[in-house]
């Protein structure tokens, strides 16, 4: 485990000169106190410049190294360059890393990066390694794929979101690197290693079975076998390399398309707000034609009374006619009887004689009855009546007012939503004028062509594998084959392939295992760790996805989909915590800043925590961000050191033990 | 248990269920060797070739075949 005794500084950033932090052997809490922009970040940057000769800010933007060095000392002395050495224990032994910039010989006034030279050393137990020996040495006490769980600052917290989201590929990236501090790695390249071992065991044994005649046959066909499988193999990780590139840009693109997402929102509603105004410009026409139409015999409109009074009257006529039509119909039929009556001079149903009165009224119907020339013309009238109503009609119903109205409301509406539409535009047009559209269009469609160049290549990869698959069919018969054989050389060579087979199958399961295990551990330790931080007590537990994102779980049993930063930051440090606890790989915890999110129960509840969380922890906080006298009740026997950052001027601090 | 040794004990406990034929310590061995050199891919390849050359008996360097 590697446990930090001191880091002393030289004209490193703010801190002008040499200043010195050490740290005892003791395992506990150290503190830094420092308002903003005294040089906090500046001492995590240190260690991190003495371990990988980086210095990165907030963004994971690395910072040109000729602007490290202090500003006063440069313009007093004319004296560039810094230093940062670091001395730690590791696996009981001693260490000292000293890493420096300087301005290359012959540089007065060093303006980049290039003017200055590096040197790094470092001694292990009094002896200075040689270069190879020394990153070798490093990279296995420290490796910076893992350096986020141990230099702990705000950048880690936004990360760690990403782990919620399973296809993520910055989760996917994070992914990587937990299971790197948790020893993943240490069975995944095994088994890659010893698929490797395996493919050369193959080749030998190809080689072995051509020397001997009986088998040459086999050999050769074998050796073909393996070299078509390579190149197919070559051609899937050369696709699989493409994807892993891809999905790079992708993430990048991702990152880049959430800065532009509010531009794309507004671009977006820009095209459909024209759109809108278009097509409702459309439908406005097709209204206001319909209108015009309707204008053509509203004149009707004027008339109507007269036009129903007259249609009335019409229809009064229609109906005499009609009627009398009908009497006249009656009274022709009735007409021929009465005529013979009166021919007769007696009743022809009863046959009694007519009296004068009743011949006289006989005689009157008699001359009512219409003639066949009277009756067409009555017809004749009421046809012409019938028409003339019929026509009333249609001028009533075409000047209908009714659909005029409604008309007249949709063109109205249509254009009030044509203004708004329009003065949206107006507001959305101003907000984008300055903006480089063309350049946002063109992310948009990049991160497009990326998803479907990403789906090409997943689509090869699998037409790939299955003639791989094909493939190692073929090589296992011919396998088969030469096994029938007895050869010395063919069976150490057999003996060699079928033992890296069984290694690489062993170490292949032991991965999934493994993976397994962590994943149960970690949402373990994480949930024990949570419970104790968190003041809410309807949390119940973490619950950990396959990146190892964990999710908050009431006791209701559902899971808590958004949470706020600071549920996120408590989130995050349960999971650091359960990281430490389950790494083989184990150093000290260097928090900048860490409380600015929480309120006071939860600062409370994380110092409290924090000697549990690694054995050794440096705090790099601000005074109201974490009082001192909180911070000596809540740790106790576990503070072991204290420090301040004393201003002097704007670009000089100091470092001063409290004691 | 300490992370490290959990490691070793998961592979250890599948290598007894599964392929009990392979040595333990050459298992073990391995797991070290990668362990060690997990960011120095080279080395760990070349280590553990030599590792299984040991182990089979024979002292031939375990370079890829010249195919």
């Amino acid at each position: 485990m590697l446990s930090i005794r001191s880091i002393a500084l030289t004209d490193f950033g703010p801190f002008k000169g040499e200043q010195r932090i050490d740290f005892p052997p003791d395992t506990g809490v150290s503190i830094v106190y420092g308002e903003n922009m005294r040089g906090k970040t500046t001492l995590l940057n240190a260690i991190r410049y003495a371990l990988f000769g980086k210095v990165i800010t907030r963004g994971a933007t690395q910072v040109a190294l000729h602007q490290i060095g202090n500003w006063e000392t440069a313009k007093e002395k004319g004296k560039y360059g810094f230093k940062v050495v670091l001395e730690f224990e590791h696996e009981g032994l001693k260490y000292q890393l000293t890493r420096e910039h300087r301005p290359r010989s012959g540089v007065k006034t060093p303006e980049t990066d290039m003017d200055y030279q590096q040197d790094c050393f470092l001694r292990k137990d009094g002896t200075v390694l040689g270069p190879d020996e020394r990153d070798s040495e490093l990279s296995r006490i420290m490796p910076e794929t893992v350096s986020r769980f141990f230099l702990f600052d705000g950048e880690l917290l936004q990360q760690y979101e990403e782990l919620l989201r399973n296809e993520s590929d910055m989760g996917r990236n994070i992914k990587e690197a937990i299971e790197r501090i948790l020893g993943v790695p240490v069975l995944t390249n095994g088994r890659s290693d010893l698929s490797e071992l395996s493919k050369d065991a193959q080749k030998r044994e190809a080689k072995a079975a051509q020397k001997n005649q009986k088998t040459q046959s086999l050999g050769n066909q074998h050796e073909a076998l393996l070299r078509q499988r390579d190149g197919l193999q070559d051609e899937t990780d050369r696709l699989k390399k493409d994807l892993e590139s891809l999905r790079v840009s992708k993430a990048s693109q991702e990152d880049l398309l959430r800065s532009t997402e509010k531009t794309k929102a507004l671009l977006d509603e820009r095209t459909r707000l024209q759109d809108e105004i278009t097509n409702g410009d459309a439908r406005l026409k097709e209204k206001e034609d319909r209108r015009k139409d309707l204008l053509g015999v509203a004149w009707k409109g004027l008339l109507k009374s007269r036009i129903r009074s007259t249609r009335d009257s019409l229809e009064q006529e229609l109906r005499n006619n009609r009627d009398a039509y009908q009497r006249a119909l009656i009274s022709t039929d009735m007409a021929d009887n009465f005529r013979k009556a009166l021919d007769d001079g007696q009743c022809s149903s009863c046959g009694q004689d007519l009296s004068e009165a009743a011949r006289e009224r006989l005689k009157k119907i008699v001359a009512e009855a219409l003639p066949k020339e009277e009756r067409a013309q009555t017809e004749a009238t009421i046809q012409q009546l019938e028409s003339r109503i019929a026509a009333l009609k249609q001028s009533e119903a075409s000047s209908n007012a009714d659909v005029l109205e409604e008309v007249q409301n949709a063109i109205d509406d249509l254009k009030i939503k044509r203004a708004t539409a329009e003065d949206r535009l107006t507001d959305i047009r101003e907000q984008t004028k300055n903006l480089d559209e063309t350049e946002v269009r063109r992310l948009y469609s990049e991160y497009e062509k990326t998803l479907t160049e990403i789906g090409i290549l997943q689509a090869g990869i699998k037409k790939q594998d299955e003639a791989l698959k094909g493939i190692n069919e073929n090589i296992g018969k011919v396998e088969a084959e030469m096994a029938k054989f007895a050869d010395t050389d063919l069976d150490v060579e057999r003996a060699r392939k079928e033992l890296c087979e069984k290694l690489k199958a062993l170490f292949a399961v032991a991965v999934d295992s493994y993976r397994e295990r962590l994943r149960a551990r970690v949402e373990k330790d994480a949930t024990a760790l949570f419970l104790k931080l968190t003041s809410e007590s309807e949390y119940k537990s973490l619950s950990i996805n396959d990146s190892y994102g964990l999710t908050i779980v009431h006791q209701d049993g559902s899971s808590i989909p958004v949470r706020s930063a600071g549920a996120e930051h408590i989130v995050a440090l349960s999971l650091m915590g359960a990281l430490q606890r389950n790494a083989p790989l184990r150093g000290p915890i260097i928090m900048d800043s860490p409380f600015g999110r929480l309120d006071e129960v939860h600062t409370t509840k994380v110092v409290q925590s924090l000697p549990s969380m690694a054995d050794q922890v440096l705090l790099l906080v601000y005074e109201s961000e974490l009082d001192p006298k909180q911070a000596r009740n809540e740790l106790k026997g576990n503070l072991r050191k204290e420090y301040r950052i004393a201003r002097r001027s704007a670009r000089h601090s100091d470092l001063e033990g409290i004691s | 248990m300490t992370p490290g040794q959990e490691l070793l004990d998961t592979i250890e406990q599948i290598r007894k269920e599964k392929c009990p034929e392979v040595s333990a310590d050459l298992v073990k061995q391995i797991v070290m060797i990668e362990r060690d050199f997990t960011d120095n891919r080279q080395e760990s390849y070349k280590r553990v070739s030599l590792a299984i050359d040991e182990y089979l008996g024979n002292d031939r360097t375990s370079t890829k075949a010249d195919v």
